[in-house]
Protein backbone atom coordinates (compact mmCIF):
# COMPACT_ATOMS: atom_id res chain seq x y z
CA UNK A 1 0.00 0.00 0.00
CA UNK A 2 2.46 2.55 0.84
CA UNK A 3 4.46 1.85 -2.15
CA UNK A 4 1.52 2.77 -4.46
CA UNK A 5 1.06 5.53 -1.98
CA UNK A 6 5.14 6.85 -2.99
CA UNK A 7 4.53 6.01 -6.50
CA UNK A 8 1.27 8.36 -6.78
CA UNK A 9 3.75 10.90 -5.04
CA UNK A 10 6.70 10.92 -7.28
CA UNK A 11 4.66 10.84 -10.22
CA UNK A 12 2.33 13.25 -8.96
CA UNK A 13 5.39 15.65 -8.58
CA UNK A 14 6.71 15.28 -11.86
CA UNK A 15 3.49 15.62 -13.41
CA UNK A 16 3.19 19.26 -11.70
CA UNK A 17 6.49 20.15 -12.28
CA UNK A 18 5.66 19.12 -16.09
CA UNK A 19 2.89 21.24 -16.19
CA UNK A 20 4.89 24.07 -14.83
CA UNK A 21 7.76 23.71 -16.86
CA UNK A 22 5.21 23.45 -20.11
CA UNK A 23 3.82 27.45 -18.37
CA UNK A 24 0.81 28.98 -18.07
CA UNK A 25 -0.97 28.29 -20.89
CA UNK A 26 -1.38 24.39 -20.44
CA UNK A 27 -3.44 24.73 -17.42
CA UNK A 28 -5.63 27.82 -19.47
CA UNK A 29 -6.57 28.20 -23.17
CA UNK A 30 -4.95 24.82 -25.00
CA UNK A 31 -4.49 24.43 -28.57
CA UNK A 32 -4.45 21.27 -29.70
CA UNK A 33 -1.52 19.94 -29.33
CA UNK A 34 -1.13 21.13 -25.95
CA UNK A 35 -4.64 19.48 -25.26
CA UNK A 36 -2.82 16.18 -26.66
CA UNK A 37 0.04 16.92 -24.39
CA UNK A 38 -2.19 17.36 -21.12
CA UNK A 39 -4.48 14.18 -21.59
CA UNK A 40 -1.36 11.89 -22.53
CA UNK A 41 0.44 13.06 -19.88
CA UNK A 42 -2.31 12.02 -17.27
CA UNK A 43 -2.82 8.97 -18.73
CA UNK A 44 0.76 7.71 -18.52
CA UNK A 45 0.89 9.18 -14.61
CA UNK A 46 -2.09 6.86 -13.63
CA UNK A 47 -1.17 4.01 -14.86
CA UNK A 48 2.31 3.66 -13.55
CA UNK A 49 0.70 4.91 -9.96
CA UNK A 50 -1.99 1.85 -10.25
CA UNK A 51 0.39 -0.82 -11.31
CA UNK A 52 3.18 -1.48 -9.49
CA UNK A 53 4.66 -4.27 -11.83
CA UNK A 54 5.26 -1.56 -14.41
CA UNK A 55 8.66 0.24 -13.33
CA UNK A 56 8.38 3.91 -12.73
CA UNK A 57 10.83 4.76 -15.68
CA UNK A 58 8.59 3.47 -18.21
CA UNK A 59 6.57 6.38 -16.66
CA UNK A 60 8.34 9.01 -16.23
CA UNK A 61 10.39 8.53 -19.39
CA UNK A 62 7.37 9.14 -21.95
CA UNK A 63 6.22 12.08 -19.56
CA UNK A 64 9.78 14.19 -20.08
CA UNK A 65 9.56 13.05 -23.70
CA UNK A 66 6.39 14.40 -24.33
CA UNK A 67 7.11 17.87 -22.39
CA UNK A 68 10.41 18.27 -24.47
CA UNK A 69 8.18 17.69 -27.96
CA UNK A 70 5.88 20.06 -26.32
CA UNK A 71 8.44 22.86 -25.45
CA UNK A 72 10.09 21.79 -29.01
CA UNK A 73 6.56 22.20 -30.91
CA UNK A 74 5.93 25.76 -29.01
CA UNK A 75 9.49 26.91 -29.47
CA UNK A 76 9.30 26.50 -33.36
CA UNK A 77 5.76 27.54 -33.16
CA UNK A 78 7.04 31.14 -31.76
CA UNK A 79 9.73 31.59 -34.19
CA UNK A 80 7.91 30.37 -37.24
CA UNK A 81 4.69 31.91 -37.85
CA UNK A 82 4.45 29.57 -41.20
CA UNK A 83 5.27 26.52 -38.95
CA UNK A 84 2.56 28.16 -36.44
CA UNK A 85 -0.30 27.88 -38.63
CA UNK A 86 0.51 24.22 -39.46
CA UNK A 87 0.62 23.22 -35.63
CA UNK A 88 -1.84 25.12 -34.18
CA UNK A 89 -3.72 26.04 -37.01
CA UNK A 90 -5.44 29.92 -38.17
CA UNK A 91 -8.21 31.59 -36.80
CA UNK A 92 -11.02 31.19 -39.01
CA UNK A 93 -13.74 33.98 -39.24
CA UNK A 94 -17.29 33.01 -38.96
CA UNK A 95 -19.42 35.94 -39.27
CA UNK A 96 -17.52 38.87 -41.47
CA UNK A 97 -18.89 42.45 -41.74
CA UNK A 98 -22.15 41.25 -40.46
CA UNK A 99 -22.80 38.28 -42.98
CA UNK A 100 -21.95 34.23 -41.71
CA UNK A 101 -19.43 32.69 -43.78
CA UNK A 102 -21.64 29.30 -44.28
CA UNK A 103 -18.27 27.74 -45.96
CA UNK A 104 -16.19 28.41 -43.34
CA UNK A 105 -19.14 27.25 -40.94
CA UNK A 106 -19.04 23.75 -42.86
CA UNK A 107 -15.07 23.71 -43.08
CA UNK A 108 -14.61 23.83 -39.16
CA UNK A 109 -17.77 21.33 -38.51
CA UNK A 110 -19.48 24.10 -36.39
CA UNK A 111 -22.62 24.23 -36.68
CA UNK A 112 -25.02 27.19 -36.11
CA UNK A 113 -26.35 26.26 -33.26
CA UNK A 114 -22.78 26.03 -31.83
CA UNK A 115 -22.15 29.16 -33.22
CA UNK A 116 -25.71 30.90 -31.55
CA UNK A 117 -24.68 29.01 -28.05
CA UNK A 118 -20.89 30.49 -28.28
CA UNK A 119 -22.87 34.32 -29.21
CA UNK A 120 -24.64 33.77 -26.06
CA UNK A 121 -22.18 32.97 -23.91
CA UNK A 122 -20.03 35.92 -25.26
CA UNK A 123 -23.05 38.09 -24.07
CA UNK A 124 -23.75 38.55 -27.48
CA UNK A 125 -27.53 36.26 -27.95
CA UNK A 126 -28.42 38.94 -30.92
CA UNK A 127 -26.55 38.16 -33.99
CA UNK A 128 -27.97 40.98 -35.76
CA UNK A 129 -25.34 42.92 -33.02
CA UNK A 130 -22.00 40.55 -34.53
CA UNK A 131 -19.65 42.84 -36.53
CA UNK A 132 -17.30 40.27 -36.74
CA UNK A 133 -17.13 36.57 -34.88
CA UNK A 134 -13.74 34.75 -35.19
CA UNK A 135 -13.19 30.95 -34.00
CA UNK A 136 -9.98 31.20 -32.79
CA UNK A 137 -7.06 28.23 -32.54
CA UNK A 138 -7.89 27.01 -29.23
CA UNK A 139 -11.78 26.69 -30.10
CA UNK A 140 -12.95 29.98 -28.30
CA UNK A 141 -15.27 32.24 -30.12
CA UNK A 142 -14.28 35.95 -30.15
CA UNK A 143 -17.16 38.20 -30.78
CA UNK A 144 -16.41 41.79 -32.16
CA UNK A 145 -19.73 43.70 -31.86
CA UNK A 146 -20.76 46.07 -34.39
CA UNK A 147 -19.39 49.43 -33.27
CA UNK A 148 -23.28 50.91 -32.54
CA UNK A 149 -23.58 47.88 -30.07
CA UNK A 150 -20.32 47.80 -28.42
CA UNK A 151 -20.30 49.08 -24.81
CA UNK A 152 -20.22 53.03 -24.00
CA UNK A 153 -16.32 54.24 -22.84
CA UNK A 154 -15.27 57.18 -21.83
CA UNK A 155 -14.08 58.58 -24.61
CA UNK A 156 -17.45 58.24 -26.47
CA UNK A 157 -18.74 60.52 -23.96
CA UNK A 158 -15.58 62.20 -23.89
CA UNK A 159 -15.52 62.47 -20.56
CA UNK A 160 -11.39 62.30 -19.49
CA UNK A 161 -10.62 59.91 -16.94
CA UNK A 162 -6.66 59.65 -15.16
CA UNK A 163 -4.60 57.21 -15.28
CA UNK A 164 -5.81 53.16 -13.58
CA UNK A 165 -2.95 51.27 -13.19
CA UNK A 166 -2.80 47.87 -11.74
CA UNK A 167 -3.88 47.56 -7.61
CA UNK A 168 -0.66 46.81 -5.60
CA UNK A 169 -0.81 43.77 -3.57
CA UNK A 170 0.22 45.20 0.26
CA UNK A 171 -0.69 42.22 2.68
CA UNK A 172 -1.77 38.73 1.75
CA UNK A 173 -2.86 36.95 4.63
CA UNK A 174 -0.96 38.82 6.82
CA UNK A 175 2.21 38.71 5.56
CA UNK A 176 3.49 42.30 3.85
CA UNK A 177 4.80 42.30 0.55
CA UNK A 178 8.05 43.84 1.02
CA UNK A 179 8.90 43.52 -2.90
CA UNK A 180 5.64 45.65 -3.92
CA UNK A 181 5.60 48.32 -1.40
CA UNK A 182 9.48 48.99 -2.93
CA UNK A 183 8.08 49.03 -6.26
CA UNK A 184 4.77 51.38 -5.21
CA UNK A 185 7.80 53.19 -3.28
CA UNK A 186 6.54 53.04 -0.34
CA UNK A 187 8.05 52.19 3.29
CA UNK A 188 6.79 49.37 5.79
CA UNK A 189 7.14 52.47 7.48
CA UNK A 190 4.23 54.30 5.95
CA UNK A 191 2.29 50.93 5.76
CA UNK A 192 2.21 50.47 9.59
CA UNK A 193 1.23 54.36 9.98
CA UNK A 194 -1.52 54.50 7.68
CA UNK A 195 -2.63 51.23 9.09
CA UNK A 196 -2.71 52.98 12.70
CA UNK A 197 -4.76 55.58 11.85
CA UNK A 198 -7.36 53.30 10.54
CA UNK A 199 -7.37 51.70 13.84
CA UNK A 200 -5.16 48.79 13.45
CA UNK A 201 -2.27 48.18 15.34
CA UNK A 202 -0.62 44.67 13.78
CA UNK A 203 -0.35 44.67 10.33
CA UNK A 204 -0.73 40.99 10.43
CA UNK A 205 -4.35 40.87 11.72
CA UNK A 206 -5.29 41.96 8.36
CA UNK A 207 -6.52 39.20 5.90
CA UNK A 208 -5.60 41.54 2.27
CA UNK A 209 -4.66 44.86 1.86
CA UNK A 210 -3.98 46.21 -1.76
CA UNK A 211 -3.89 50.28 -3.10
CA UNK A 212 -5.13 51.50 -6.32
CA UNK A 213 -3.37 53.95 -8.65
CA UNK A 214 -5.41 56.88 -6.99
CA UNK A 215 -3.90 55.80 -3.41
CA UNK A 216 -7.30 54.41 -2.14
CA UNK A 217 -6.26 51.53 0.55
CA UNK A 218 -8.82 48.67 0.31
CA UNK A 219 -8.19 46.74 3.71
CA UNK A 220 -9.96 43.93 5.48
CA UNK A 221 -9.02 42.08 8.79
CA UNK A 222 -8.60 38.34 10.01
CA UNK A 223 -11.73 36.50 11.74
CA UNK A 224 -11.37 38.11 15.07
CA UNK A 225 -10.52 33.85 16.29
CA UNK A 226 -7.55 33.96 13.76
CA UNK A 227 -5.80 37.54 14.74
CA UNK A 228 -2.74 37.86 17.04
CA UNK A 229 -3.45 38.36 20.88
CA UNK B 1 17.36 33.75 -22.87
CA UNK B 2 14.21 32.60 -22.93
CA UNK B 3 15.91 30.29 -26.24
CA UNK B 4 18.49 29.94 -24.35
CA UNK B 5 16.88 28.34 -21.39
CA UNK B 6 14.14 26.05 -23.68
CA UNK B 7 17.25 24.51 -25.43
CA UNK B 8 18.91 23.95 -22.12
CA UNK B 9 16.16 21.72 -20.89
CA UNK B 10 15.42 19.88 -23.72
CA UNK B 11 19.05 19.30 -24.74
CA UNK B 12 19.36 18.26 -20.70
CA UNK B 13 16.30 16.05 -20.69
CA UNK B 14 17.66 14.49 -24.45
CA UNK B 15 21.17 14.17 -23.03
CA UNK B 16 19.96 12.31 -19.81
CA UNK B 17 17.60 10.09 -21.69
CA UNK B 18 20.01 8.21 -24.10
CA UNK B 19 22.50 8.23 -21.83
CA UNK B 20 20.37 6.51 -19.07
CA UNK B 21 19.27 4.49 -22.51
CA UNK B 22 22.76 3.54 -23.40
CA UNK B 23 23.33 2.47 -19.62
CA UNK B 24 20.41 0.36 -19.45
CA UNK B 25 21.13 -1.40 -22.42
CA UNK B 26 24.81 -1.93 -21.51
CA UNK B 27 24.30 -3.27 -18.22
CA UNK B 28 21.10 -5.05 -18.83
CA UNK B 29 23.51 -7.02 -21.89
CA UNK B 30 26.22 -7.70 -19.60
CA UNK B 31 24.28 -8.80 -16.38
CA UNK B 32 22.41 -11.22 -19.24
CA UNK B 33 25.88 -12.06 -20.38
CA UNK B 34 27.24 -13.35 -17.18
CA UNK B 35 23.98 -15.20 -16.27
CA UNK B 36 23.81 -16.84 -19.32
CA UNK B 37 27.42 -18.03 -19.27
CA UNK B 38 26.83 -19.31 -15.35
CA UNK B 39 23.62 -20.81 -16.65
CA UNK B 40 25.91 -22.99 -20.33
CA UNK B 41 28.28 -24.51 -17.20
CA UNK B 42 25.30 -25.91 -15.19
CA UNK B 43 23.68 -27.30 -18.32
CA UNK B 44 27.04 -29.04 -19.57
CA UNK B 45 27.77 -30.06 -16.10
CA UNK B 46 23.95 -31.79 -16.10
CA UNK B 47 24.24 -33.16 -19.64
CA UNK B 48 27.64 -34.84 -18.28
CA UNK B 49 25.98 -35.35 -14.56
CA UNK B 50 28.77 -33.34 -13.16
CA UNK B 51 26.01 -32.57 -10.08
CA UNK B 52 28.63 -31.26 -7.81
CA UNK B 53 29.55 -28.90 -10.19
CA UNK B 54 26.36 -27.56 -11.15
CA UNK B 55 25.63 -27.66 -7.93
CA UNK B 56 28.85 -25.22 -7.31
CA UNK B 57 27.70 -22.55 -10.34
CA UNK B 58 24.05 -22.60 -9.39
CA UNK B 59 25.21 -21.25 -5.91
CA UNK B 60 27.41 -18.60 -8.17
CA UNK B 61 24.23 -17.31 -9.87
CA UNK B 62 22.38 -17.33 -6.95
CA UNK B 63 24.45 -15.28 -5.58
CA UNK B 64 24.84 -12.67 -8.36
CA UNK B 65 21.04 -12.86 -9.38
CA UNK B 66 19.79 -10.75 -5.99
CA UNK B 67 22.39 -8.20 -7.09
CA UNK B 68 20.83 -7.87 -10.74
CA UNK B 69 17.81 -8.13 -9.82
CA UNK B 70 17.48 -4.74 -7.62
CA UNK B 71 18.91 -3.41 -10.83
CA UNK B 72 16.54 -4.92 -13.28
CA UNK B 73 13.60 -4.04 -10.80
CA UNK B 74 13.96 -0.54 -11.05
CA UNK B 75 13.92 -1.04 -15.41
CA UNK B 76 11.89 -3.57 -16.68
CA UNK B 77 8.64 -5.00 -16.20
CA UNK B 78 8.35 -6.91 -12.55
CA UNK B 79 6.77 -10.02 -14.26
CA UNK B 80 9.97 -10.63 -16.17
CA UNK B 81 12.14 -10.40 -13.21
CA UNK B 82 8.93 -12.53 -11.11
CA UNK B 83 9.49 -15.27 -14.08
CA UNK B 84 13.20 -15.61 -13.97
CA UNK B 85 13.03 -15.79 -9.92
CA UNK B 86 10.54 -18.72 -10.73
CA UNK B 87 12.80 -20.61 -13.18
CA UNK B 88 15.57 -20.39 -10.95
CA UNK B 89 13.78 -21.82 -8.07
CA UNK B 90 12.80 -24.65 -10.57
CA UNK B 91 16.39 -25.19 -11.54
CA UNK B 92 17.41 -25.15 -8.03
CA UNK B 93 15.06 -27.58 -7.11
CA UNK B 94 15.46 -30.23 -10.30
CA UNK B 95 19.73 -29.98 -9.52
CA UNK B 96 19.26 -30.61 -5.91
CA UNK B 97 17.36 -34.17 -6.89
CA UNK B 98 19.58 -34.82 -9.77
CA UNK B 99 16.78 -34.67 -12.21
CA UNK B 100 18.31 -34.10 -15.46
CA UNK B 101 15.75 -34.18 -18.09
CA UNK B 102 13.42 -31.48 -15.79
CA UNK B 103 16.76 -29.57 -15.26
CA UNK B 104 17.67 -29.30 -18.38
CA UNK B 105 14.31 -28.41 -19.62
CA UNK B 106 14.49 -25.53 -16.75
CA UNK B 107 17.85 -24.11 -17.63
CA UNK B 108 16.63 -23.43 -21.19
CA UNK B 109 13.63 -21.82 -19.76
CA UNK B 110 15.89 -19.83 -17.92
CA UNK B 111 18.09 -18.46 -20.20
CA UNK B 112 15.78 -17.95 -22.64
CA UNK B 113 13.55 -15.37 -19.97
CA UNK B 114 17.45 -13.88 -19.37
CA UNK B 115 18.48 -13.72 -23.40
CA UNK B 116 15.49 -11.94 -24.51
CA UNK B 117 16.12 -9.22 -22.08
CA UNK B 118 18.36 -6.85 -23.41
CA UNK B 119 16.82 -8.06 -26.85
CA UNK B 120 13.44 -7.03 -25.50
CA UNK B 121 15.17 -3.31 -24.64
CA UNK B 122 17.02 -2.95 -27.38
CA UNK B 123 16.58 -0.45 -30.22
CA UNK B 124 14.88 -1.68 -33.08
CA UNK B 125 11.54 -1.96 -35.40
CA UNK B 126 10.46 -4.64 -33.79
CA UNK B 127 10.43 -3.34 -30.50
CA UNK B 128 9.18 -0.10 -31.74
CA UNK B 129 6.03 -1.73 -33.83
Amino acid sequence: MLVVFTRTLILFAIVVVTMRIMGKRQIGELQPFELAVAILISELAAVPMQNTGIPLVNGIIPILTLLIAQMALSFIALKSTKARGIICGRPSILIENGKIKEKELRREMFTLNDLLEQLRINNTPNIADVEFAILETNGQLSVIPKSQKRALNAEDLNIPTSYEGLPVDLIVDGAVSYENLKTAGLSPIWLRQEFNKLGVENVKDVLFASLDSQGKIYWQLKSPERRKK
Amino acid sequence: MHTVKIMTIIAVILVSIFCASYFTNTTLSSHAQSLEEKISVIDTNTRKGNWDAAEAELSAIEEEWPKVENIWTVLLDHIEIDNIDEALKKVSEYVKARNAPLALAELATLKQYIKHIPEKESLNLKNIF
